[in-house]
């Protein structure tokens, strides 16, 4: 296969991953390589030991020779970005803070963290990549209060990507609409489209009279999202996901925010990494991808491309 | 009738108006009112939340009626102006009590009273920075940060009525008219007739910003605020040209105070960088960021620019130093810009002090 020509097979692979920076990851320059984080699911739960022959991968409809890496062996980088606005204070901060712990739990002794916390303000309170046990004592300072400038901060775990180790992992805590972010959502998009980090959701958004929406208006919300952002801005975070390839866990009352953001974590680590180098499509502009796998009953879920 | 009036008031010849025909039957509310000026801020909203609603708007038509009969009768004293704008201002902090407690419509009915206390002592014209024009910014800015964008739109609507020529008004009301346009919302399954019309929706308010930010302008061409709004709705509503004018002319100026010199030069590399002109752009969002170093708007700003560009690296250098900054009390001129903060609470406590002065 291509990729194990030009990088020495699978393992060669793994090994780059776990020892490199996330820049040189970047499979937008120089490199030819394409890396598609996928999740393979069968009746909501991932579905495990599949190999590159269960896998086609069309990039621009053109289907390409891939190598699958199941990750499970390599390191993370956990990036939290949380909400700490000031809807979050008191209780909810309370149970934010036994999530992080919990999602901090799940992760293994060589994985890292990083924490970014944001109300009108962003702040690095934790720079990845850092060991996992560092995340206690920034637990403890956190202190909710202020605006909400959620656009502004998953920018910013783009940028921080370039600090990252092995694959990364971007978890988005918030509970409400971005009111305070100079950025435009789209261009989060845009940067996403240009990235292979996956982004995970996980959101407050008990179903009310006020705010119950059908699956109808939710798919033309997010349809409509990008060329109307001001009108669909709750639609950011679910919108931002699917580009990347995560999912949004709604946490219908706090108290169950520790159990979405564990499953984030122990979901991430039943992906698969295909990696592929582009055959007869251009080299530049949107690349289209479309991963299929092999076996009834079977979905996948993988960014819906990327730009170069 | 004047006679009559004129008759009684002799006894109070060293009296102002309203203590006159603040009759003995009104005794008790004019207690609190003395109360609240006297810094017994609960004691007098505790007693007023006692009273009927119908039962206040009663007792102040007793007092607006005789007002209105006495005045330009030629045997006229001098309004008792203090009293009425204290009786407006414990209405207000009343209004807020009720709202802290989740009763809104309780407090929109307290707002209700204490407009008709400012009114009383309305003035025609109205002097500029007159306690009326700026307790009505208050409100506004009360009714905004306890009841939501739409009720303050609806209350700064009435207000510029009444003050047309309020330049700070003006320009409040071309704020919130600008946020409510671009405030989120849900159209479940409205489908493509449903956006359509939440477009246009978000045009029209887009267009009274527009509308309210020139008016505050045509006032007062100088005026630093309105025209960076009204630059900033120029550019949402894709009238780049007319945009780039306002804010060319705001950064020539030499009297533009830091922050607005920083917010300038942010919109104005937005309008480059849209306009694919990436140096310029990022000449102007690297002066923002020597202007207010810790301003994070900027450093975004930056970053995305250098990320588009290819420089992942770059973005991130630039980005981390307003990451890691300990925020302190500062907060960015952007975030100010889009929620006010602080203002309305800052305001109001001005004008509370200078009724116990």
């Amino acid at each position: 296969m291509i990729i194990g020509n030009r990088l020495g097979g699978s393992l060669a692979w793994v090994a780059m991953l776990m020892v490199t920076p996330a820049a040189a990851q970047t499979f937008t320059s120089g490199v030819e390589a394409v890396a598609v984080d996928v999740l393979v699911t069968r009746g909501g739960q991932p579905v495990t030991g599949l190999t590159a022959d269960d896998f086609i991968v069309l990039d621009n409809g053109v289907p390409q020779q891939i190598e699958s890496v199941l990750l499970d062996e390599v390191p993370i980088t956990l990036l939290l970005v949380l909400d700490t606005s000031g809807s979050v204070r008191g209780a909810p901060l309370v149970q934010l803070r036994a999530a992080v712990e919990a999602a901090a739990e799940a992760l293994r002794p060589d994985d890292q963290v990083g924490l970014v916390t944001f109300s009108h303000n962003v702040r690095m309170v934790v720079e990845p990549p850092s060991p996992r046990s560092s995340l206690p004592d920034a637990l403890g300072r956190l202190r909710a209060g202020g605006a909400t400038a959620l656009y502004d901060a998953t920018f910013a775990a783009y940028a921080l990507r370039e600090r990252t180790v092995g694959r990364t992992l971007v978890l988005v805590f918030s509970d409400g609409d971005d009111t305070a972010s100079w950025i435009d959502p789209r261009a989060v998009l845009d940067t996403a489209q240009r990235s292979d980090v996956v982004v995970y959701g996980v959101s407050l958004d008990p179903i009310t009279p006020d705010n119950r929406m059908d699956r109808q208006g939710r798919m033309t919300a997010r349809r409509w999202f990008p060329t109307e952002p001001q009108l669909f801005g709750r639609e950011y975070l679910p919108v931002l996901v699917e580009e990347t390839g995560g999912a949004v866990f709604v946490a219908e009352d706090i108290g169950r925010l520790r159990a979405a953001f564990s499953r984030v974590v122990t979901e991430f680590r039943s992906r698969y990494l295909l990696t592929y180098s582009p055959i007869e499509v251009q080299a530049a502009g949107w690349h289209a991808l479309e991963v299929r796998v092999a076996g009834r009953g079977r979905s996948v879920q993988a960014r819906r491309g990327y730009v170069r | 009738m004047v006679a009559a009036l004129t008759a009684v008031a002799v006894p109070f010849a060293h009296s102002l108006q309203t203590d006159f025909w603040f009759a003995a039957d009104l005794a008790p509310y004019r207690a609190l009112i003395d109360a609240y000026r006297d810094g017994r801020e609960s004691e007098a909203i505790d007693g007023l939340l006692a009273f009927e609603g119908e039962l206040l708007h009663q007792m102040l038509d007793s007092v607006g009626d005789r007002d209105a009969r006495a005045i330009g009768s030629g045997h006229d004293p001098a309004l008792n102006e203090l009293l009425f704008r204290s009786a407006a201002m414990l209405h207000l902090d009343a209004a807020d009590d009720l709202w802290s407690t989740g009763r809104a419509d309780a407090a929109m009915s307290q707002i209700e009273v204490a407009v008709r206390w400012a009114d009383l002592g309305a003035r025609n014209p109205e002097p500029d920075g007159s306690f009326r024009r700026r307790w009505y910014l208050g409100v506004t800015l009360l009714v905004f940060e306890r009841g939501g964008w739409w009720d303050a739109l609806r209350f700064v609507d009435r207000v510029c009525e009444a003050l047309p020529d309020d330049v700070p008004l003006l320009t409040t009301a071309a704020w919130l008219s600008e946020q409510v346009a671009l405030a989120p919302v849900r159209l479940g399954d409205a489908g493509v007739a449903g956006v359509r019309d939440a477009q246009r929706a978000k045009r029209d308010g887009l267009g009274d910003a527009a509308r309210r930010a020139g008016a505050a302008l045509a006032i007062t061409p100088d005026a630093i605020e309105a025209a960076l709004r009204l630059a900033r709705v120029r550019m949402l509503l894709e009238e780049d040209g007319e945009a780039g004018e306002l804010l060319l002319g705001l950064i020539g100026r030499t009297d533009l105070p830091t922050p607005q010199a920083y917010l300038a030069r942010l919109l104005l590399g937005r309008l480059a960088a849209k306009a694919d002109d990436p140096e310029r752009a990022e000449r102007l969002f690297r002066e923002a960021v020597d202007l207010m170093p810790e301003g994070q708007a900027a450093r975004v700003a930056l970053a995305r620019l250098l990320d588009t560009q290819g420089d992942r690296r770059g973005a991130a250098v630039v980005l981390e130093p307003g990451l890691t900054a300990e925020p302190g009390g500062f907060i960015d001129p952007w975030v100010d810009y889009r929620l006010g903060l602080g203002i309305g609470p800052d305001l109001r406590g001005a004008l509370r002090a200078e009724l116990r002065q």
